[in-house]
């Protein structure tokens, strides 16, 4: 998957539970900074991503992310790893 | 379904709450305000999406108090806390071992035999600390307290030894709940959330996330969140709201397996073995939800002669023809079937349950009368019971002696409209009729064990209700508390039997000389008996002696209450020139002075307040 098109589909899930519209949430967006984006709706997210990629998130990587390109990049590496 | 289109169910994709829950924020227009205030020994800002969403599909609108979590002793204690000054109706308490007896728990875990049986007693010291504490906040507010039951902590250091071991913390957890569930038997406000149950439902390991604990404080899976939240909902709900009264069944495929028509009565599936079993639970379930006080009733297309064969001679029925408040066998429609049967109980439509396996017919239900609440079984008979335990109309978190007797006072009813029938068109044979009735009223003061029945009777009483103003338990408790206010509850029997409590008057002193009736009501079970007139007479009675020289009263027309419609005026009542003051509102103003007015025709009726004649 392109990285652009992953970008556009983390923005929607990201959008539903966080509440921002899809415009305003770049591969620059970060948790704890975009309104919306809280610890409660990244918890929210990761079950979405979970669930929408089925591959599985570690504790220690949710922590890390910080920005939806950060998570992209971590999506793209647990699918390209099986 | 008032906010956003979609139906939620407790199913994933999660995002659907967020969105519905910032919606609700900017508003939620034509929803019923209802404070709620949670307290919770771990974070729980992550329910409240869930928890708001779900309440809106009910026609609630959650106004939420959140207390800092942890913090449950100093929320319920301190009378400044924000969950005491909340004034909530409905206060959720979400507490924990693992955070309320941390220190207990950890010497428990080093399994010192010294010290087990001692870190056992400090956990259940904890717990009766808590008790005290919920008990006292009780007695200073009006609302219900819904406390959660402590859940089983989802692992034991002890593992597969913790089941037999003097150290078990899941035999320690039981034995805390049952200390909460003694506690709260003497308590009316004091109820039980049964989240034990709701994690035993989903299973410990899709229940608990740990993720969720390290990163948002708060242990539960939005799963179990969601869940929660859900039970939560039909709990407050069943506080609020008014039950369904009449639960509608189909036959064919519904009571039984097969078509009685075709098959025959011994070609049918109903009895103690194989397919005829999964029937006999739902019937037994259904019999289950009478005793509660829900009335059953009958819409088949059928022979009348087949159906009530099976009723009367089956031996593997568990309904049989006296449990039934009314039956529509015919070949007409079911909706017609419905509407004579709402007409024939005196009960509004909007509080039927229809059930049956047919999809075409719940359609039909379904478009043409969207009031009522349509169940559609599914296609497996042994999953009848769970579709019918879903459906949260049929939930009660009150159960009266008038619930319980209700059953019947309805078979009471079909006597006495059998004897009132061989007078009707006759004016003296009416009257001999009435008399040989014996009717009593007994009039007295709301008593905090009325409470209950009397905010139930303004929560369903639609016809003969002047005002039709619904009150919640903790307002009634709060106009009980109130000089300014008198309560009247109204108890009525006859030779037939006891209809229980079936009236009130609520009078509000609105100046020296000046009682308003802000609530006169009655069950319409006990209408047209003259028994209204006997009520006002006693009331005005007892309010003159309290000083009173002139009533008040509104009638706010509705759609259901046209029985009401002449009362004021048919009692010296007359249209007041301008607004009372403190009483003015929508509807139409009445006055009436001087007091007690004109001789009654309530002859017929043995009238006493506070058990003396009155």
């Amino acid at each position: 998957m392109e990285m652009t098109a992953l970008h556009a589909q983390l923005a929607a899930l990201l959008s539903d539970v966080c509440g921002a519209p899809v415009t305003s949430l770049g591969p620059d967006a970060e948790a704890g900074v975009t309104p919306g984006w809280d610890s409660v709706a990244n918890l929210e997210f990761i079950g979405a991503i979970e669930d929408e990629f089925s591959i599985s998130i570690t504790t220690a990587e949710s922590i890390a992310v910080k920005t939806l390109d950060d998570m992209a990049r971590l999506v793209m590496a647990k699918r390209g790893s099986g | 379904m008032r906010a956003g289109s979609e139906r939620l169910t407790v199913e994933p994709p999660s995002g659907l709450f967020q969105r519905r829950w910032r919606e609700l924020a900017n508003g939620g227009s034509g929803l019923r305000p209802v404070k709620v205030a949670i307290v919770a020994s771990f974070t729980v800002d992550t329910l409240l999406p869930y928890l708001g969403a779900l309440m809106a599909q009910r026609g609630l609108l959650a106004q939420l108090t959140v207390a800092p979590f942890g913090q449950i002793y100093q929320s319920l204690l301190d009378p400044g806390s924000e969950l005491r000054t909340a004034g909530a109706d409905v206060t959720i308490v979400l507490p924990r071992l693992e955070e309320l007896c941390a220190r207990p728990l950890a010497d428990l875990a080093l399994l010192d035999p010294e010290r087990v049986g001692q870190a056992r007693a400090e956990v259940r010291a904890e717990i009766d600390r808590l008790i005290g504490a919920l008990e006292s906040f009780e007695a200073q507010t009006t609302g219900t307290i819904l406390v959660g039951t402590l859940p089983a902590p989802p692992t034991s250091p002890l593992g597969v030894l913790d089941a037999s071991h003097p150290a078990s913390l899941v035999q320690l957890g039981r034995e805390c709940n049952v200390a909460l569930w003694t506690s709260v038997q003497k308590r009316r406000r004091l109820r039980l959330f049964d989240v034990d149950q709701v994690i035993a439902h989903l299973g410990a390991d899709k229940a608990w996330d740990p993720r969720m604990a390290a990163i948002a404080g708060c242990p539960l899976s939005t799963l179990a969140l969601r869940h929660i939240a859900d039970r939560l909902t039909r709990t407050i709900a069943a506080l609020l709201l008014p039950p369904a009264k009449v639960i509608v069944l189909d036959l064919d495929n519904t009571l039984w397996g097969g078509i009685v028509g075709e098959d025959g009565p011994s070609g049918i599936a109903i009895g103690p073995t194989g397919l005829g079993s999964a029937f006999a639970a739902f019937q037994d379930a259904l019999l289950a939800l009478r005793a509660q006080g829900v009335l059953l009733a009958i819409a088949s297309k059928n022979n009348e002669a087949d159906a009530f064969e099976v009723f009367d001679n089956h031996p593997g029925m568990r309904i049989r023809r006296a449990h039934l408040a009314a039956h529509r066998i015919s070949w007409r429609s079911k909706t017609e079937s419905l509407r004579e049967l709402a007409a024939e109980l005196s009960l509004g439509i909007d509080s039927f349950v229809f059930i049956d396996d047919s999809p075409t017919e719940c359609a039909e239900v379904r478009s043409v009368l969207p009031e009522v609440t349509v169940v559609q079984l599914p296609a497996d008979a042994a999953r009848y019971v769970d579709a019918l335990r879903a459906v949260p109309q049929l939930d009660r978190m009150t159960l009266t002696d008038e619930d319980r007797m209700r059953a019947a006072a309805y078979a009471a009813e079909t006597a006495r409209t059998a004897a009132r029938a061989a007078a009707e068109g006759d004016p003296d044979a009416l009257r001999a009729h009435l008399r040989a009735l014996e009717l009593v009223i007994d009039v007295r003061r709301v008593a905090e064990a009325d409470v209950p029945r009397a905010a139930q009777l303004t929560q369903k009483t639609n016809q003969f209700n002047l005002t039709t103003i619904r009150r919640s338990e903790a307002d009634l408790e709060a106009m009980r508390r109130d000089p300014a206010w008198r309560l009247y509850a109204l108890d009525v029997t006859d030779r037939f039997g006891d209809y229980g409590t079936t009236g009130l008057v609520f009078a509000h002193q609105t100046d020296a000389a000046t009682w308003d009736l802000e609530t006169v009501l009655l069950s319409c079970r006990v209408l047209g008996r003259g028994v209204e007139s006997a009520l006002l007479r006693v009331v005005t009675a007892d309010l003159t002696r309290a000083g009173a020289h002139r009533l008040t009263a509104r009638l706010i027309p509705t759609k259901k209450n046209a029985p009401v419609r002449d009362f004021l005026p048919r009692h010296g009542f007359i249209p007041a020139s301008e607004p009372a003051s403190r009483s003015a509102g929508e509807g139409e103003a009445f006055v009436k002075e001087p007091l007690p007015g004109a001789p009654l025709d309530d002859g017929h009726i043995t009238a006493r307040l506070d058990g003396r004649a009155s």
